[in-house]
């Protein structure tokens, strides 16, 4: 190229410099090139070469680059594999690249016309993998884990939650769902959690722009009520406009992310704009889906309501006796034909005959509706060599499986890059979304849910005794509720106790880079994401807790900005080394905004406004600013093109660890080394192995974390009280130092017979210590707890992927299969000197317990007495339970797996993925209450005659002590409910904790792509259609609903203590894709 | 040679992109939401308020159900008006009662501050009699059912004293008489506190006077706590019996007590938030059984 340079006259090597012409021909912007440019060049006579390129099938391939050996004339072909190209020469080489395909190179033939076919790259060693900071490198040249997902994969059987679709096809990625309904938040864990106290998810990445503090923060609850689940970005992230996700699992490969990387990244790039022949690409993707519930706790139908002992039922006070209707129990009366006064649903009172006593199996089920979601996406897309850029619009419009529950969202998606000429580039991609809701479900164990509704509602209660949720001519005034007054009428929940959002969110990045010279480059690229939600809530009078009715509005605002640079040199020093050195920054400011007003009571029934509060009303703001300033470096070495050796190093500047009048602490530097080798390259195997690397990772990472004002000692705004304040209860520590994960990584990669088969082995260990904790402290400190720096906790594991092609042939049956394993080991290490354990999670009852030794995961609460030989000691007939809190069990699993199957018959392709997990358990609330009001199934042995629990006594001496000895229980229990209470009423933690194990029926599909020669005739360029289920069906010894739940806690989603989770679902959808 | 335009192009964008790393982070540091600084005129009213209704909360849901005056609504196991008590509810009045004492130190604390602040702003004097009544308020209800407990290092894990000494309960009496004393000596001249804070003081308005009336009737009670020790001397040397007789008779115009009804220290529920009936809304409180 400079030798071309050195022909120009002093004004073009001037325009060259400031970038504003090219030197060389070819596909450049001619107007912009000066005439005697084009005269210099044009020694010889141009000559223009057509062709078509197919695969070795004949296919035609799309996309293929065909560039003239050391020149920038390119082109790509269009869709149909052709291309045409006006060279200036008659001498040269043309090189015709694809990803997945063997480059072909060949000089330049006679012909003007050619056929190239180009050959499957069956080695696939090339595959480009996005990296760190938006780096692509060549897959081999990595010394860490990380799977990439194409976006395909995720938007075949999808759900409300695109996340979902990572489940079974990454080893070590573990999805805690909040369970939270159809905008419900999830986090994605790699590798097990290693802070003791919350910020454990991925770092998620959209095109460069982190979104876990923007758009991605969760916030739970709103008004301070029970929580509703508002969903967090990541779901708003459109599927249909994902090209790929990578998944970095270790700090290894997120050592660049800096302190947020510490506990991996999810990498997600967005779908580009391709060079197209001509005019415009139109996809259009129709996706109807149906989701109904997949499983419900075993209800009783055999007895009715009312208290143990109770032989008979009156609803309100008759002849029959004094009322029985407000117990939610279902211990009373068995349904035998006999007949009781019973609620009448006209006169909303005592029915004036009696009337058959029978069960409603069904009432509840009722309450709950077929879901239904529609999403449709429009894509266009179209560009030349130069420019690109893609269009998209995804309306969204669910319906929940709870009534009138669901959301709609419209997403515009814009992606455009332009070459503006060889040296300059410059791109920008803008995501829109709206997301509104007239109402959301409320979670969690509270008489405001519809769940709690359902372990309270009693087996001979009629469901249409409900739907008029107002008394008689009290409408908006009083509730109908004919039994306890604890629960809420569900259809008042549903219809009037309305948790609205309407959120607006606009992420984007505009990023440009400057190449100086072949191995000099330049990024610039500023990013911001932001989202204003603005919510409400509003209850009706006469509900359980809000008497004279409420209404919250509550404004939202998050802001995270990011600029940064990244200087780039790559050199190829000979045929044996190169090396790249980059260098670069970043500054990233975070904002958020919440302001609440709350008025607490109304004057007026049913108008839903501030200005109808009968009290001053109420406002709650909060406000924070962070900033992280950061510096890093890159510097790769390859050999011979199989060692590769990386070296990162960054330095962090976060202002969370500022206090006011200091910033000794908020620098904080780590390094990261990574090697990989590709030992079949250096060594001769036996043909059966056709790819070994191994690899081997170390990196280390500091972080700040991101919560603000943790170093900020003062006195917090007393609620409700004019100018009042109130010492923090919460300590905040001004000597707050940065947390440190120091993390190993070693892997194998193999792969055998021509890559039909293939794994991926990798093993970890990795330790957090210095861990920002919020210690629980007594309160004879005046103080709730303190924020220190303190523990470590180690996290050692196994992934494993395999791949196998088992059938392969180009007419017949294709078949292939995956497979994934993860095994993560916890261990606390240490905590602090007079803290021998940390309280991590409460549930209703029990707790999540760190104890040194032991695991950050593990459940203890009250639990059985049991003898030495393991069986329960009971007294009386009755089973005791200890005194202190017990080990129970640990929430994450030993080991997860999946196994994935695709075949493909000429046009038809049918795949399905089952998932499992071994050896966490979790403690279900829902299970207890249904135990203690007599609902399940479980708790209907003994009801007439009694029981024996299996267990023993413990043997008395003379003097009535112990003697240490025990019998076999033989006592029949007297109350048949104190007896089930003792077993599994939500005191007995142990009682109520079962085995998360399950395995699921995660996805199944069947698709059909019409055959090319059918709709090429209708004009089309694609057309498929396709049918799948997600969730199909779940066997667990979990009795309640889902095994993966997850439970929503101010900003983060917590497992191990299941609270009235709302129901699992099955989704099965259609899926149509045009394109012409 | 070639690139050396390139770079210099490079390094500048360098210098000027790259941050000055922490410019503005002790502004940052800064927390919105919260203040360094508390007079005591905005720690009182919550601070009283809350100990009250958690007091009547705990009498609702312990005393009154064990009494049978009530009955609670649930029908599962767990209930107190069956007897059933769990190790738990003891620590709910320890738990919450400390947290407040840290609020009443530093209303005493406070008042000094007002004095420092402005040397003529005796109300600050005021202040510092109240949160010495308070604590001895919180402290009595703390050592009568606790007994021996953390006293002297109470309530003091702001100074990072995370593990608080426990004293005796002897101790901890004495040292309430003598908070006592002075507080009354302090309410003496101290005037009420200024009309733009009267409702810093929802139990009287902030008349200094009825205040000191308050702290020497609980001196009262609190001295008949200890009646059976009759000999060894707990107030400046002085027995029990001997101070109980100097307030009530020989030195009864020093130490004013209550005499008629309107004396009383309450709060009274107005039903408008923030004085809003415990009773009323204590049921659902937890939204569950």
């Amino acid at each position: 190229m400079y030798k071309t340079l050195l022909k120009l006259p002093p004004l073009a090597l001037v325009l060259w410099l400031s970038g504003y012409i090219e030197p060389a021909n070819g596909q450049t912007l001619a107007s912009q090139q000066p005439p005697r440019q084009s005269q210099l060049a044009k020694k010889t006579p141009d000559r223009t070469i057509t062709g078509k390129i197919t695969s070795s099938s004949g296919e035609p391939l799309p996309g293929v680059t065909v560039l003239l050996k050391g020149t920038s004339i390119a082109t790509a072909t269009g869709t149909d594999g052709t291309f045409s190209l006006t060279l200036p020469s008659n001498q040269g080489t043309l090189i015709f690249s694809y990803i997945g395909f063997k480059t072909r190179e060949m000089s330049l033939p006679e012909t003007n016309t050619l056929t190239i076919v180009l050959e499957e790259d069956s080695q696939t060693l090339n595959e480009v993998v996005v990296t760190a900071l938006g780096i692509q490198r060549e897959e081999k040249a990595l010394g860490y884990s990380a799977t990439t997902v194409q976006g395909e994969q995720l938007t075949e059987s999808l759900s409300n939650n695109w996340t979902d679709a990572l489940s079974g096809k990454v080893a070590g990625v573990n999805l805690t769902r909040s369970g939270s309904g159809p905008a419900g938040s999830n986090a994605i864990i790699l590798r097990g959690e290693s802070n003791l106290t919350g910020e454990n998810g991925a770092l998620i990445v959209v095109d460069g722009v982190v979104i876990n503090n923007g758009s991605g923060r969760m916030t739970g609850s709103a008004g301070g009520d029970q929580p509703v689940d508002f969903g967090n970005g990541l779901n708003d992230i459109n599927p249909e406009d994902i090209e790929t996700v990578t998944v970095l699992k270790g700090p290894g490969a997120a050592a660049l992310y800096g302190q947020r990387g510490a506990n991996g990244a999810v990498v997600i790039t967005t779908k580009s704009g391709t060079s197209r022949v001509k005019g415009i690409g139109v996809t259009i993707n129709s996706n109807s889906s149906i989701e109904t519930i997949s499983r419900w706790p075993d209800w009783q139908y055999e007895y009715g309501q009312g208290l143990d002992g109770q032989q008979y039922y009156s609803w309100g006070a008759t002849a029959d006796g004094p009322t029985t209707r407000s117990t939610s129990s279902a211990w009373g009366p068995k349904f035998e034909g006999q007949k009781y006064f019973q609620f009448d649903p006209i006169t909303q009172t005592t029915g004036k005959e009696r009337t058959p006593w029978v069960a409603y199996p069904n009432a509840v089920k009722d309450f709950f509706q077929t879901g239904k979601t529609f999403t449709n996406t429009v894509t266009l897309d179209g560009g030349n060599l130069n420019t690109a850029v893609r269009f998209s619009y995804t309306n969204l419009h669910n319906e929940w499986v709870m009534p009138n529950t669901g959301y709609k969202r419209n997403t515009v998606a814009l992606s455009a890059s332009h070459r503006v000429n060889e040296k300059l580039q410059i791109a920008t991609k803008i995501n829109y979304t709206n997301k509104s809701t007239d109402n959301l479900p409320a979670i969690g164990y509270n008489n405001q849910t519809v769940m709690y509704w359902t372990s309270y509602w009693v087996p001979n209660g009629d469901l249409n005794w409900l739907k008029n949720y107002w008394k008689n001519n009290r409408a908006g005034i009083e509730q109908n509720y004919p039994f306890s007054s604890l629960p809420d009428n569900p259809y008042l929940i549903s219809y009037e106790m309305l948790n609205g959002q309407n959120r607006n969110g606009v992420t984007g990045n505009i990023n440009a880079t400057y190449n100086f010279t072949k191995e000099l480059s330049l990024m610039v690229r500023t990013a911001i994401d932001f989202a204003h939600d603005k919510r409400t809530q509003q209850r009706p009078f006469d509900t359980e807790r809000f008497k004279l009715g409420r209404f919250v509005s509550q404004n939202i605002y998050s802001q995270e900005s990011n600029s940064d640079f990244l200087l780039k040199y790559n050199k190829i020093l000979n045929s044996k080394i190169d090396f790249s050195v980059s260098a670069g920054g970043s500054h990233l400011a975070n904002e958020y905004m919440s302001d609440e007003i709350r008025a607490e009571n109304l004057i007026y029934p049913q108008i839903f406004k501030l200005a109808n509060s009968r009290d001053l009303p109420v406002a709650i703001p909060y406000r924070s600013s962070f900033v992280i300033n950061s510096l890093y470096g890159l510097a790769t070495f390859g050999f011979n093109d199989y060692l590769f050796l990386d070296v990162t190093a960054r330095n962090d500047w976060n202002s969370v660890l500022a206090t006011t009048t200091s910033t000794r602490n908020v620098s904080f530097f780590y390094p990261s080394v990574n090697v990989s080798a590709i030992v079949s390259e250096m060594l001769r195997f036996p043909s059966a192995i056709s790819y070994m690397k191994v690899r081997g990772s170390f990196a280390g990472v500091g972080s700040g974390r991101n919560t603000p004002y943790q170093t900020f000692i003062g006195y917090n705004p007393v609620t409700g009280f004019p100018g009042a304040l109130a010492n923090q209860t919460t300590l905040a520590n001004e000597n707050l130092k940065p947390l440190y994960t120091t993390s190993y990584e070693a892997g194998l990669e193999m792969r055998f017979l021509k890559n039909r088969l293939g794994f991926n082995l990798t093993m970890y260990s990795g330790s957090t210590k210095d861990q920002i904790l919020t210690a629980g402290l007594d309160r004879s400190t005046g103080l709730n707890a303190a924020v220190i720096n303190a523990g470590e906790v180690r996290n050692q594991g196994i992934e494993i992927e395999a791949n196998a092609t088992l059938l392969k042939s180009r007419k017949g049956l294709n078949w292939k299969a995956f497979s994934t394993f993860s095994a993560n080991r916890n261990k606390v290490l240490s905590l602090t000197d007079d803290l021998p354990s940390l309280q991590l999670q409460t549930g209703q009852r029990g707790a999540v317990e760190a104890r040194v030794g032991g695991r950050m995961d593990a459940i203890y609460g009250i639990g059985y007495q049991r003898a030495p030989d393991g069986q329960i000691i009971y007294e009386n007939g009755y089973p005791l339970q200890t005194q202190e809190p017990i080990y129970l069990g640990h929430t994450n699993p030993n080991w997860k797996a999946s196994l994935g199957n695709e075949f493909r018959y000429k046009q038809f392709r049918f795949s399905f993925l089952v998932d499992g997990q071994v050896g966490g358990s979790a403690y279900s609330m829902t299970n207890a209450i249904n135990t203690e009001l007599g609902k399940i199934k479980s708790t209907l042995p003994g009801r007439d005659n009694g029981i024996v629990g299996k267990g023993v006594i413990a043997n008395r001496d003379a003097e009535g002590n112990l003697d240490g000895t025990y019998r076999p229980n033989d006592v029949i229990t007297e109350n048949i409910t104190t007896y089930y209470v003792a077993h599994a009423g939500r005191e007995n933690v142990e009682g109520n904790t079962f085995s998360t194990d399950f395995l699921k029926l995660r996805e199944a599909r069947i698709d059909y792509t019409l055959p090319a020669s059918l709709y090429k005739r209708i004009g089309l360029e694609k057309a498929s259609i396709g049918i799948y289920g997600r969730d199909l069906y779940i066997w667990s010894p979990w009795p309640i609903y889902d095994p993966e739940f997850g439970s929503l806690a101010g900003g983060s989603i917590e497992k191990g203590f299941e609270n009235a989770q709302l129901p699992s679902t099955r989704t099965i959808g259609l899926n149509i894709t045009i394109g012409f | 040679m070639k690139f050396k335009k390139p770079f210099i192009y490079a390094f500048c964008l360098l210098t000027a992109a790259s941050p000055a790393c922490t410019d503005d982070f002790m502004d940052l540091a800064q927390n919105p939401n919260a203040s360094e600084f508390a007079l005591p005129q905005t720690l009182l009213a919550p601070a009283i308020t809350d100990v009250l209704k958690k007091n009547m909360n705990r009498a609702q849901r312990i005393n009154n159900e064990l009494m049978q005056d009530h009955i609670n609504m649930g029908d599962v196991e767990g209930k107190i008006f069956r007897y059933d008590i769990r190790s738990s509810e003891s620590t709910y009045m320890w738990n919450n009662w400390y947290i407040q004492l840290a609020n009443f130190k530093d209303v005493y604390k406070g008042g000094a501050e007002r004095i420092r602040i402005t040397a003529s702003d005796l109300a600050g004097n005021t202040y510092k009699g109240i949160g010495l009544i308070c604590q001895v308020w919180v402290t009595s209800l703390i050592t009568d059912m606790y007994g021996d407990a953390p006293y002297s290092e109470a309530s003091l894990g702001k100074d990072r004293l995370f593990l608080p000494k426990f004293d005796t309960q002897r101790d901890i009496y004495a040292d309430m008489f003598q908070k006592l004393e002075e507080a009354n000596t302090l309410l003496t001249t101290a005037p009420n506190l200024p009309a733009a804070e009267t409702s810093a003081d929802p139990v009287y308005g902030g008349v200094a006077a009825n205040w000191r009336k308050l702290g020497n009737s609980m001196y009262l009670r609190l001295l008949l706590r200890l009646s059976n020790k009759t000999s060894e001397p707990m107030v400046n040397d002085k027995t029990v019996v001997e101070k109980f007789k100097e307030i009530a008779e020989t030195r009864a115009a020093t130490y004013p007590i209550m005499t008629v009804n309107t004396d009383g220290a309450r709060i009274n529920w107005t039903g408008t938030a923030p004085y809003d009936n415990p009773f009323a809304t204590c049921a659902p409180l937890t939204g569950t059984q």
